[in-house]
């Protein structure tokens, strides 16, 4: 049995080494493979992707040690630099500082990309003055030999004087290594300044330096803290009720540097990269100074004023088109499935209510939902393809013209692109984005961009009411045409929008954008699958409790209270007067004057009023509403149903292809998700001001998808559609 | 009777269900800043351990 000592129980005190609990921050610049490092180590699926900004929050894992220590890996978001301008950075810093009451790391791992030590460097710097242990995880060692770039590890770690572990997390290299290290490195010297500063800027710094161990700064954080306050205002706001004498003491420090013949503002930064320039020239060989590589050659057409744009629009119609068509086949195979199970349950059980329960409830209100996971699955591989290859990062730099047109950092692309996704996670994308009006602006409108809740409204009105007409030579059809404009409706709409919140209340300048175009790559095939896999399970766990619960309760609400019907009615008008008669057909009788003016009859409405919960509900209020009372019958697609559903009244078709238009316009603008509010609340500045900022969010949404249907529907009356 | 019972309870689970679910995502606004996303909002990443997010 291995026999050590505990970082947080003094030196001396021996502890079984299964019980030693050791805390490691992984911090780096972004897009550096940290993710990929963490999941590697904790056998953990954390999102990762080939562009800067995919973490946005920290997130803990665990993994034993070699001698089974308990090892709590914490995994930050990119920063370049320990001087946080964005929320995301704050997050990394408070997370090596041990602020908002969690502890200080034990071991710090630098994650730093091979290909661009130089400018990883920087942030080494910083760690190591923390004097806390440190390890440098020289990641994507295999991508810098393809680039010629070798690092010579031994004289980098002569130069640190930290231990430095070449990796390659993709494929797991150097992970055993590292894990041993991670607990090593606490028996090791800790590591000290990698550059002193001179006489007369340390005597310059003095009162500064001084002021901020008084107030709480440890030792080794001071001199480094004054450095940097220097040239970052905001760093005062960590010293939260010191702030007021300690700006005066910052102008005064940076009037004493001035004197002593250096420029405060930019002082760390010359410090920071003549170290890091010194560095690489001892330990790096370039053998490709000057050569273009195989991304610039590829950007000279992607990122092309032209071509680039004209690609773009390209890729995006050839991604809706394939959703549409290829996943086709694999729908119906599905939409089969439920409705031999639906047949079989409806056969196997006597007839009464549970029969309708299960038939009616279940299968049709969540079938109706999974007949859309080939779809969904289809996106998220897509999507998984744009953001590994490195093509997100280009789609960002492509944007930026557009973006600073309406207002808005080209970072905002970022957060907006992930909107296709789900709206939570890229509202919390933006806490890259430095500037709060430009970060709260972005936050408005990225609810706007079609999530994958609204991918199986879209595809089953495209499906029922939209012709598969071939366009362009049979290159595309009018179904994935349609599909691409519903993404593009939202997607111009919330450039709009942003337009008007930059220009009324949030105004604000617009700042240019510097951002990383990460190296193009392969997509790794494993780590697409699993993303396709995580993705597809987290919508069968979603249709298998909200949308199940949801289907449950409507049925109910369809279902009772019983209306007896006269025996010599038909079973299909017998069907239609219970549904009228039932608790679910009054309060759609309530909502019905709210949606006529756009077409729509009371299941619809009640339809939409259900999908507040999640958007798909709509999908299965549907099934359920048009499963109810016909479990004796052979289940028949729900796209075919609202294709072939007549209206009682009028003996003609209930509804038509206008009706399908102006629905699919009212999803694309309609707010329907209460966790979209929650982070909006909580991103926005939480409480009251949180508050008040999702109220206006959900209200314009509300009231631009309502006019814009209502506009879809009467105008096109106007013009003849029916 | 007892096939009334057996509805009464599923459709009251549902609506226990989504009450619950409502209220988790409200109490999710009142999250510290930086947390991250709530569970079951169809974002958060799978694990093989127990993942803690703030």
């Amino acid at each position: 049995m291995s026999i050590s000592f505990a970082p947080h129980s003094g030196a001396g005190v021996p502890v079984e080494a299964s019980q030693r609990r050791i805390r490691v921050a992984l911090v780096g610049n972004p897009n550096t493979g940290k993710s990929t490092l963490f999941n590697a180590l904790t056998g953990m699926r954390q999102r990762v992707g080939n562009f800067a900004g995919v973490t946005v929050e920290r997130v803990e894992g665990a993994m034993r040690g070699p001698h089974g220590e308990q090892v709590t890996i914490v995994d930050v978001p990119g920063c370049y630099g320990l001087s946080p301008a964005s929320p995301d950075e704050e997050i990394a810093l408070g997370v090596m500082r041990g602020t908002h009451g969690e502890p200080i790391p034990d071991v710090v791992v630098v994650v730093a990309d091979a290909l661009h030590l130089e400018r990883n460097l920087y942030l080494v710097s910083q760690v190591l003055e923390l004097g806390l242990p440190t390890i440098i995880a020289l990641n994507q060692i295999d991508a810098a030999a393809d680039a010629g770039v070798e690092v010579d590890a031994i004289a980098l770690i002569h130069e640190l004087g930290a231990p430095v572990i070449p990796t390659i997390a993709t494929r797991g290299e150097g992970l055993d290594v590292l894990r041993k290290a991670m607990v090593s490195v606490l028996d090791l010297p800790l590591p000290v300044r990698p550059f002193s500063l001179a006489p007369e800027i340390r005597d310059a710094l003095a009162p500064l330096t001084e002021l901020l161990t008084e107030r709480g700064a440890r030792a080794h954080f001071a001199e480094h803290d004054a450095l940097r306050l220097l040239a970052v205002p905001k760093l005062e706001a960590w010293y939260g009720a010191s702030r007021d004498v300690l700006a005066p003491m910052v102008d005064e420090a940076r009037i004493a540097v001035a004197a002593a013949g250096a420029n405060p503002r930019s002082l760390e930064a010359e410090l920071r990269y003549g170290w890091s320039g010194g560095v690489v020239s001892r330990t790096v060989v370039n053998h490709n100074i000057g050569a273009r590589t195989r991304s610039d050659r590829i950007d000279a057409v992607v990122l092309h004023r032209v071509w680039g744009p004209v690609l773009f629009v390209a890729v995006m119609a050839l991604v809706f088109q394939a959703i549409f068509t290829w996943a086709q086949p694999l729908m119906t195979g599905v939409e089969w499935l439920v409705s031999q199970l639906g047949d079989a349950v409806g056969s196997l059980m006597p007839e009464g209510d549970l029969r309708g329960l299960l038939v009616d409830g279940v299968i049709g209100g969540v079938g109706s939902v999974l007949v859309f996971l080939p779809q969904i699955a289809m996106l998220f591989l897509f999507i998984g393809v744009l953001e590994d290859s490195g093509y997100m990062a280009r789609a960002a730099y492509l944007m930026d013209r557009l973006m600073r047109r309406v207002g808005l950092h080209g970072k905002s692309f970022i957060p907006m692109i992930s909107g296709f996704a789900c709206a939570v996670p890229a509202i919390m994308a933006t806490r890259t984005i430095e500037e709060p009006k430009d970060r709260l602006a972005t936050i408005m409108v990225v609810p706007l961009m079609s999530c994958s809740a609204r991918l199986p409204v879209y595809t089953l009105l495209i499906g029922a009411f939209v012709p598969p007409v071939a366009i362009l030579g049979g290159l595309f059809s009018l179904q994935g045409v349609t599909m691409l404009f519903m993404y593009a409706l939202g997607t111009v709409t919330a450039l709009v929008v942003a337009a008007f919140f930059k220009s009324t209340l949030l105004r604000g300048p617009v700042r240019p954008m510097i951002l990383e175009m990460p190296a193009y790559r392969l997509p790794n095939l494993r780590t697409l699958l699993q993303n396709v896999w995580h993705r597809a399970q987290m919508f069968l766990r979603r249709a298998g409790t909200v949308i199940l619960s949801c289907s449950v309760i409507l049925w109910a609400l369809a279902t009772y209270p019983k209306t007896e019907v006269a025996p010599d009615v038909s079973a299909a008008a017998a069907h239609e007067i219970q549904l009228e008669h039932s608790a679910l057909g009054h309060i759609g009788k309530v909502i019905e004057p709210l949606v006529r003016p756009l077409g729509y009859d009371w299941k619809i409405g009640v339809s939409i009023a259900a999908s507040f919960a999640a958007r798909e509900v709509f999908v299965s209020t549907m099934g359920t509403i048009y499963g109810v009372g016909e479990a004796d019958e052979t289940s028949v697609a729900l796209r075919q149903r609202l294709r072939s559903e007549v209206n009682p009244s009028t003996g003609g078709l209930q509804y038509s292809p206008l009706v399908a238009l102006g629905l699919m316009v009212f999803y694309v603008y309609a707010l329907m998700c209460i966790s979209t509010v929650a982070v909006t609340v909580r991103e926005a500045g939480g409480g009251r001001i949180g508050w008040r900022w999702a109220v206006i969010q959900f209200g314009y949404m509300l009231g631009l998808a309502y006019t814009a249907a209502l506009a879809v529907y009467q105008g096109g009356r106007l013009l003849g559609f029916h | 009777m007892a096939e009334k019972m057996i509805i009464g309870a599923i459709v009251l689970a549902a609506t226990t269900y989504i009450a619950a679910k409502v209220w988790r995502a409200i109490a999710a606004a009142r999250a510290p800043k930086g947390a991250g996303c709530d569970s079951g909002c169809g974002c958060e990443p799978v694990s093989a351990g127990s993942p803690t997010k703030r």
